[in-house]
């Protein structure tokens, strides 16, 4: 899908044109089309659109360490990879250059310093924190954009691919219930029960 | 009994354009419109409705909804003229709501009054250096009047404080129900002494002029609100304003000239339709209200022969003086659950350090209001709550469990007057209509970094007394970001170093109006936003009665 979207610096160079305004009207529902799409891919298994395989078994590895698997579901079980692999295609593509890179300059470390092994998602997981230390020193950029593919893909709407059935919000102990009454936590439990609404006393 | 929407042909000459729908912009439309003119109010950004709403964070933050994307709205931000100045690249600068409302549709709400010293810090505390720190042309007592209306009018729920400047009138509904960070502050507080007060904000605790109150779902902050409680002027104003039959709110429709005739009068307001078609509307008045980044950026487009320095600019003062006001957070930890992401940001507020005291040896002001401060997308994402702390692997993971033991106490302050601290038109970078962008030029004064390490340790100190485990405090350093836009076209009686007068007429222009952030000429303790508001009714006031007696 949008195969024919420009890239952002093509459209801020179209910018300002006659054609800009159609344009702009066609981003809109980016987003929307990318949810559709993500949350389809995670259910149906669908092939990634913007990793390859290989790719996406790197980074599905990158994310299992940055949220590791213990006694609850981490960023793999969150399918933070089907996150990551649409919002690089649509609404997070600026950042698809830092991200392609950041993995291949990865892996060809791996290569060069553990002879045998191809890729980082072949690695141990003990070599695998080696090489996630290493990076988060010397290519900050990376680090910290992949990083936020993984938080982002943990705890936003499940209907973007990421969180899934919950397990994001499980984990940081947010409910999505969208009307409360108070009290809403331990330290207000006596605050409201004159319905005064809390006003100070 | 319906009124039909108005609609005027860009060819007829409408009494008043307004540019921006937000804070001053909405209040303004409602007003003029129920005053008896017509108007139009040209607002960039889409008309959002409540059932559109999704609370999906990340089509808030990254989305096309309200901020807008930075390839619609580049923007460049430099520390000081020497250095050149870098396009935002993934996260904004200047964060701003593009949207009918404005930022008041995606604010948090917290709504203090100005105090009476807020107006004459000039003559409370004298020159300080590196500042044009001015006293304003106009006193808290004379607008008074408006803050009120504010309260009954936009709805403001609230019940007064122990310090709280002298008010005619009681809020029109309580306070919204304290949440356990409020109760954590307000115990904190009095174990050292101190005071607190339940939060004023633009939110409904209960049902008022015709609107539902809140039911507390928990994303106030950078979301709009479904049920409208949120005391927006897309929930207050606007619909008041299309009610009346004269205003109409042309979204989509993003300005890049406002154009003068031979003497030297606004005739037109150029903009682009949502078609991306250039039109131009005539109008008798036109009044800016587009905030204090936007409104300068705009004066200084419409340049001309007779105005070479932009529009308005004869003082040199269009896009100077900018202030951001300071924040700062201070986590802490509790045992027990807060649930901080449930209600309001902020339900209570420790006053106590609000006014400059000359014995501390630097200027500065503020308070301490207790909050979740971050919402479940930034609270995984950002590093500041995780300072110290591995950002990845099982203690991150482990972190990202704390999220509903802690709260921030968070530091509200000060930014001093600087005029090198600025909004320019950016040389090279143009948005997607083809206006240059903003540029923006800022360095914190001294004295507002000093004042916000003071709060911060003030509430650190609070958490302490609460008993919060693991307090830690955000980094303090040079400003980079900024949502509150103040100072840019500064009020003042004299044209030589002010854009405006207390009419918010400008000084240069008869027909033309500015009112929104860009007025102020100090800029408050960090909750610009009941004043802003206070403002534009008090103006309204004024244009009405300039507009009726021929003046403009």
């Amino acid at each position: 899908m949008d195969e024919d979207l420009p890239s952002r610096r093509d459209f801020v160079s179209i910018s300002g044109s006659a054609v800009g305004g159609a344009w702009l009207m066609r981003l809109a529902p980016l987003i929307a089309a990318a949810q559709a799409c993500a949350s389809e891919a995670r259910r149906g298994a669908l092939p990634f659109v913007t990793f390859t395989p290989r790719e996406a078994a790197d980074f599905d590895a990158f994310a299992a360490r940055v949220v590791p698997t213990d006694d609850t579901p981490g960023a793999r079980e969150a399918g933070v990879v089907h996150f990551a692999d649409r919002a690089l295609e649509s609404f997070l593509s600026d950042l698809l250059p830092i991200v392609r890179t950041g993995l291949a300059a990865v892996n060809e470390g791996v290569r060069s310093s553990s002879p045998g092994e191809e890729t980082f998602a072949d690695l141990s997981e003990a070599s695998q924190d080696a090489v996630i230390s290493e990076v988060e020193r010397e290519d900050p950029d990376f680090f910290f954009f992949a990083r936020l593919l993984v938080t982002l893909g943990l705890v936003t709407h499940a209907d973007h691919g990421g969180n899934r059935d919950g397990v994001g919000w499980q984990l940081i102990g947010f409910e999505e219930r969208f009307a409360y009454q108070p009290p809403f936590g331990y330290y207000d439990r006596d605050e409201h029960g004159t319905g005064d609404g809390g006003v100070a006393r | 009994m319906t009124q039909e929407t108005a609609r005027y042909p860009t060819s007829q000459e409408v009494d008043f354009v307004i540019v921006g729908s937000g804070a001053a912009g909405g209040v303004l439309a409602k007003e003029l419109s129920t005053n008896g003119f017509s108007v139009v109010v040209l607002e960039q950004g889409p008309y959002v409705r409540p059932f559109q709403v999704t609370h999906d964070e990340l089509e808030s933050y990254f989305g096309d909804g309200l901020l807008g994307t930075l390839v619609d709205h580049p923007h460049s931000f430099r520390a000081s003229v020497e250095e050149e100045a870098r396009p935002a690249f993934f996260l904004p600068n200047l964060v701003y709501a593009k949207a009918v409302g404005g930022s008041s549709v995606h604010f948090a709400a917290n709504y203090w009054r100005f105090r009476p010293s807020d107006f004459r810090e000039w003559s409370l505390l004298g020159p300080i250096e590196g500042t044009t720190l001015a006293d304003w042309p106009i006193t808290y007592e004379e607008l008074e009047p408006y803050y009120t209306k504010v309260d009954w009018e936009v709805g403001i729920s609230g019940v007064p404080g122990p310090a709280d400047p002298p008010r005619s009138r009681p809020y029109p509904v309580p306070p919204m129900p304290i949440k356990s960070s409020g109760v954590l502050l307000r115990e904190g507080a009095a174990r050292l002494g101190y005071t607190s007060q339940p939060a004023p904000l633009a939110i409904l605790s209960q049902p008022h002029n015709g609107r539902a109150p809140c039911i507390h779902c928990g994303l106030c902050w950078g979301q709009m609100c479904e049920v409208g409680a949120k005391s927006s002027t897309l929930a207050s104003m606007i619909p008041l304003a299309e009610r009346t039959g004269r205003c109409e709110i042309r979204d989509r429709s993003a300005v890049t000239r406002i154009e003068t005739n031979d003497a030297g009068r606004v005739t037109r307001v150029v903009y682009v339709d949502r078609d991306g078609v250039e039109q131009a509307q005539r109008t008798r008045v036109v009044v800016l209200a587009a905030n204090g980044a936007e409104t300068p950026r705009l004066l200084l487009l419409s340049e001309s022969s007779r105005f070479p320095d932009g529009l308005a600019n004869s003082s040199g003062l269009v896009g100077k003086n900018l202030m951001f006001n300071y924040y700062t957070d201070t986590w802490a930890r509790f045992p027990e659950r807060l649930n901080e992401y449930r209600s309001v940001v902020a339900t209570r507020v420790v006053m106590d350090f609000y006014e400059t005291d000359a014995r501390r040896g630097f200027y500065g002001g503020g308070g301490i209001d207790a909050r979740a401060s971050v919402s479940p997308l930034w609270w995984a994402t950002l590093d500041n709550p995780m300072q110290g702390m591995p950002a990845w692997g099982p203690e991150f993971k482990a972190q990202l469990r704390n999220f509903p033991y802690t709260m921030s106490a968070a530091g509200h302050s000060t930014s001093l007057p600087v005029e090198t601290n600025t909004i320019t038109l950016d040389p090279s970078l143009v948005d997607a209509w083809g206006r240059p962008a903003i540029r923006v030029t800022y360095t914190d004064h001294p004295d507002d970094l000093t004042f916000a390490r003071f709060l911060q340790d003030r509430a650190a100190e609070i958490l302490e007394a609460a008993g919060g485990e693991n307090i830690r405090r955000g980094a303090v350093g040079p400003s980079t970001v900024a949502a509150h836009l103040l100072g840019t076209c500064r009020m003042g009686d004299d044209p030589d170093s002010s854009v405006v007068d207390a009419s918010h007429q400008a000084h240069d222009v008869r027909n033309l109006f500015i009112c929104d952030g860009s007025s102020l000429v100090t800029g408050g303790r960090g909750q610009p936003t009941m004043t802003i508001q206070a403002l534009a009714f008090r103006a309204a006031d004024r244009i009405t009665e300039l507009a009726r007696s021929g003046e403009v």
